[in-house]
């Protein structure tokens, strides 16, 4: 009896390893992945330029890919549209209380399709509201004050809705955003 | 000799197989969150002053109340919220006074505080003024403030100076009960209709005929006593021309 049951645990725990996680997120048949977010270099962004704020978009590059690698023909119907972004910024030093640290989170929504296939999307989005600009504590950089410089990362997750099946698939990056008063050109 | 194994075992072994199974081939199903974070400023400030006129007579009020919400949208209770008075173009200055200075929100983030209209000066009268409110931080010069405007209208319209040309405005009221006939403890909405063709009107006066006078555009008044008695409306426009109406009331 404990050969058999041995036997059969051993191989639930094999099944149990069988899958890799980027097939079960998700119950699409494929996958939306980002490829780079601004060419994978940090973004600089200004708190006040010639006296006012300014939002700060970067652009963040998606792949769609089947979840069988050997399936990766494009059909309309497989692709995905990329519905809501969330961003969350965080720092090295574990400071991160929002609106004190670093801005508050944000999430908003959008619509632009990627297909499955070889094409990558290279959609632009805004990482720093100008709201986030007007408030401790970016606010507090203007004129060299404050923290002078922050240095933190914009943890950016997007949602996309697969047109057919409606299932739900999600990727995340992140992008180092450097904040200062930087000298205006 | 072959072991023996229970039904019962092999029924057990059989449930755990298949949920480790379901466990590490199925797939994780993903849904969109709620949107989340601010729409305006994560702490977001809503001022607001009742009534936004008041007659620089020394001590009309206004109740200043700032509401303020966090980054989700919620009531944010015990932010600390300084109050500050500046004049019409946005410089800091005492004209009028408030209660105090700071206050911290409730429970339903609002933060209340009274503010007095100054006494009539040539300053003080047919301007405005501005307060001005900000989150106390640890930082002020990360706060934006955020304001609200008052108008102070004259209480003495023999201090207008006389505009060559300018026409009187027309006076007029509205009275409920429109009968003017009112028992005794029933109230009498008198609301002004007046207005001023080549300008605006800065005072609403109401003389109530039992001794009681008013300066405001609407009002509501409860006789003490029976009789009969007239209303007397008194406008004044921008340019010190006054216009008179009236009409009877009967208390029994």
């Amino acid at each position: 009896m404990n050969l058999r049951l041995a036997v059969v645990a051993g191989l639930a725990l094999g099944l149990a390893g069988c899958t890799n996680q980027i097939a079960k997120d998700g119950e699409a048949d494929a996958f939306i992945s980002i490829v780079d977010i601004n060419s994978g270099t940090p973004l600089k962004s200004d708190v006040l330029t010639d006296g006012s704020v300014f939002n700060d978009l970067a652009t963040v590059t998606v792949a769609a890919r089947s979840k069988n690698p050997r399936f990766n023909d494009v059909q309309y119907t497989r692709a995905f549209r990329i519905t809501r972004y969330e961003i969350r910024y965080y720092r090295a030093d574990g400071r991160n209380v929002e609106g004190v640290d670093v801005p508050y989170r944000i999430a908003g929504n959008l619509t632009t399709a990627v297909d499955i296939g070889e094409t990558n999307a290279e959609i632009p989005i805004e990482f720093v509201r100008v709201q986030a600009k007007l408030e401790p504590p970016l606010r507090n950089l203007v004129g060299g004050g404050g923290a002078i410089a922050i240095s933190c990362f914009a943890e950016v997750t997007l949602y996309a809705t697969q047109i057919a099946s409606g299932d739900v698939a999600m990727a995340t990056g992140t992008l180092q955003i450097n904040f200062a008063d930087w000298a205006d050109q | 000799m072959r072991p023996k194994v229970s039904r019962p075992t092999l029924w057990t072994a059989g449930v755990v197989t298949l949920a480790l199974t379901l466990a590490g081939c199925g797939m994780d199903k993903t849904s969109i969150p709620e949107l989340v974070g601010p729409a305006e400023l994560g702490l977001s400030f809503y001022l607001d002053a009742r009534p936004d006129v008041v007659t620089a007579d020394g001590y009309s009020t206004v109740s200043l109340q700032a509401t303020v919400r966090n980054q989700i949208g919620q009531p944010a209770p015990g932010v600390g919220v300084f109050f500050t008075l500046a004049d019409a173009s946005g410089n800091f200055a005492d004209i009028g006074k408030l209660n105090t200075n700071t206050a911290v929100t409730g429970s339903n983030g609002v933060a209340q505080v009274i503010y007095t209209a100054p006494p009539r000066t040539d300053q003080t009268a047919n301007t405005s003024i501005l307060i001005a409110v900000r989150p106390i931080g640890g930082d002020a010069n990360g706060q934006i403030y955020r304001t609200v405007r008052i108008e102070l209208r004259s209480a003495e319209p023999r201090l207008f100076p006389q505009i060559p040309g300018n026409n009187e405005p027309t006076c007029q009221f509205v009275m409920e009960p429109a009968t003017g006939f009112l028992r005794l403890g029933q109230d009498l909405l008198l609301q002004s209709s007046a207005n001023d063709e080549d300008g605006y009107i800065v005072r609403y006066h109401w003389d109530l005929g039992d001794g009681s006078t008013e300066d405001k555009p609407d009002i509501v008044y409860r006789y003490a006593l029976p009789g009969a008695y007239v209303v007397t409306h008194v406008v004044t426009d921008n340019g010190g021309l006054e216009s008179t109406c009236t009409k009877a009331v009967t208390v029994q």
